[in-house]
């Protein structure tokens, strides 16, 4: 059986992002020098820091490895939180 | 008066499921869902595939992956299941506003009134398992009956993905055959005393007088003979509807077992932190304060204490806790340390202070209502106590 583990990663990144329709759509993301282009958005929540929403979305990007990205809306960054290795 | 049509929503193994929508790779693997990835900690919820292997939510990590060495082992989002679960409920408030969130992953829905108008209630439950799938990737079991108890056994009946209706007619077939075991309220206590009474299935239950149970089991006796004949009036209650909490409280596994007092006291303050926090944020104060503590062996102490006032500062309820910790004789290292407060009032008055410490109580409630803001505004750790930030107290 082909094994998952989680890795937390908790580093800051560039996303492309498109803004429309009051909707987020992260595009591609760029981590450690690499360029990420994203194939599908697997899943997407939403937490809150104090009164600040955080988007969190569940990323396909270059095959078949997830990342988990979040927008923090108050520092209006970006972060790379998990990814899912395999 | 109208025959109710109660509807149950069981989302299936759902933070494993979650997980599984969230990373489609771990689709068909057994996946386990953890409350961290130490072995202390238990197993949250158990994927169907996990569950082959014997895995079960509650059990201890290290068991989980001696039974399923090859499965995966995520540690738990709970703002990822928390926030589904919300947006979950709106989508069974679209077809009706009666609807209770009775867990993270179960809810009530009272369609009577709504079925009519959406084709019946096995329409309903077909529309909302689309949506679920559609929107969330994710299954759930429905079931439907005449109130809470028949609708959630119903749904328990053909799990995952099912949709079974349980109605008065099919109560001899369905539901009274059933082991006593699966008759909600029976817990493993109350399923052993009744096997002693050569009970094993809910229609040898419902034959029972009432009589006889209430004299093993109390006011329960009575609870259990409805139960078993299928009889339950309680109503689904929006959020609105539901009655104040009756204790408020928070507990904490160690790392490590430890003797060590200066981390145990700032576990405590952090534990009191918390309860006093949630209290005014539900606008409530607690007037008992217990302690409960668990050593390495696994014995737990509880200890309550029962103030003049209530109180809702976490000075107040430290300094209490951290009294009843005081005055226990400690044997061993201790595992798991947990505060609550009960008793509680809600919308509690303006206290009268002792004119001897009312300046200081004044200054002290001013700068925890300073705090409360700040932490509204940016998160809870935003501001904390300078003895949390050291060790794992926090």
């Amino acid at each position: 059986m082909k094994t998952t583990s989680v890795e937390e990663v908790n580093e800051p990144i560039d996303v492309l992002t498109i803004f429309r329709d009051g909707g987020i759509r992260p595009v591609k993301f760029k981590w450690a020098g690499k360029t990420y282009t994203i194939s599908r958005v697997t899943y997407e929540w939403v937490s809150k820091e104090g009164s600040y929403p955080i988007y969190h979305f569940a990323v396909m990007a270059d095959g078949d490895d997830v990342y988990e990205i979040l927008l923090n809306t108050f520092t209006m960054r970006w972060t790379l939180s998990k990814v899912h290795m395999k | 008066m109208k025959n109710r049509i109660i509807m149950h929503v069981d989302m299936d193994a759902f933070f494993a499921s979650v997980e599984q929508a969230a990373d489609p790779s771990l689709k068909g693997k057994p996946v386990m869902v953890c409350g961290g990835l130490e072995s202390r900690t238990v197993v949250a919820a158990a994927s169907y595939e996990a569950r082959k292997f014997g895995v079960r939510a509650a059990m201890p990590l290290a068991i989980a992956r001696m039974k399923c060495p090859n499965g995966v082992f995520i540690e738990g989002d709970p703002e990822k299941y928390i926030y589904t679960s919300l947006r979950l409920n709106d989508i069974f408030r679209e077809f009706s506003p009666i609807v209770e969130e009775y867990s993270i992953d179960e809810s009530f829905l009272d369609v009577t009134d709504v079925a009519d108008r959406f084709g019946g209630p096995v329409e309903i439950a077909k529309k909302i398992k689309q949506r679920v799938k559609e929107q969330f990737h994710l299954s759930c079991s429905v079931g439907i009956g005449p109130n809470k108890l028949l609708a959630k056994t119903a749904s328990d009946l053909d799990k995952p993905d099912g949709l079974t209706v349980l109605a008065w007619e099919d109560l001899p077939a369905k539901f009274q055959t059933l082991p006593v075991e699966k008759l909600y309220g029976v817990g493993e206590e109350t399923a052993k005393k009744l096997e002693l009474l050569g009970v094993h299935t809910i229609g040898q239950l419902a034959n029972v007088p009432v009589s006889a149970l209430k004299k093993i089991f109390g006011v329960v006796g009575e609870l259990l003979h409805d139960a078993a004949n299928g009889i339950d009036n309680s109503p689904v209650l929006t959020e609105a509807e539901r009655p104040p909490p009756k204790s408020v409280g928070n507990d904490y596994t160690l790392q490590r077992d430890t003797l060590d007092d200066e981390l145990i006291r700032s576990v405590l303050l952090g534990l009191c932190s918390k309860v006093a926090r949630r209290l005014r944020k539900g606008g409530h104060a607690g007037r008992t304060v217990t302690l409960k503590i668990r050593f390495s062996d696994f014995t737990t102490i509880t200890r309550s204490r029962t103030l003049d006032t209530h109180v809702d500062l976490d000075k107040e309820i430290f300094d209490v806790a951290l009294q009843i910790y005081q005055s226990l004789h400690k044997h061993m290292a201790v595992r798991m340390l947990g505060v609550s407060a009960s008793n509680l009032m809600h919308t509690p008055p303006e206290r009268q202070r002792s004119l001897f410490d009312y300046s200081f109580w004044k200054k002290y409630k001013r700068v925890i209502q300073s705090v409360d803001k700040a932490r509204d505004k940016f998160g809870e750790r935003s501001i904390m106590w300078g003895a949390l930030i050291r060790k794992e107290a926090g």
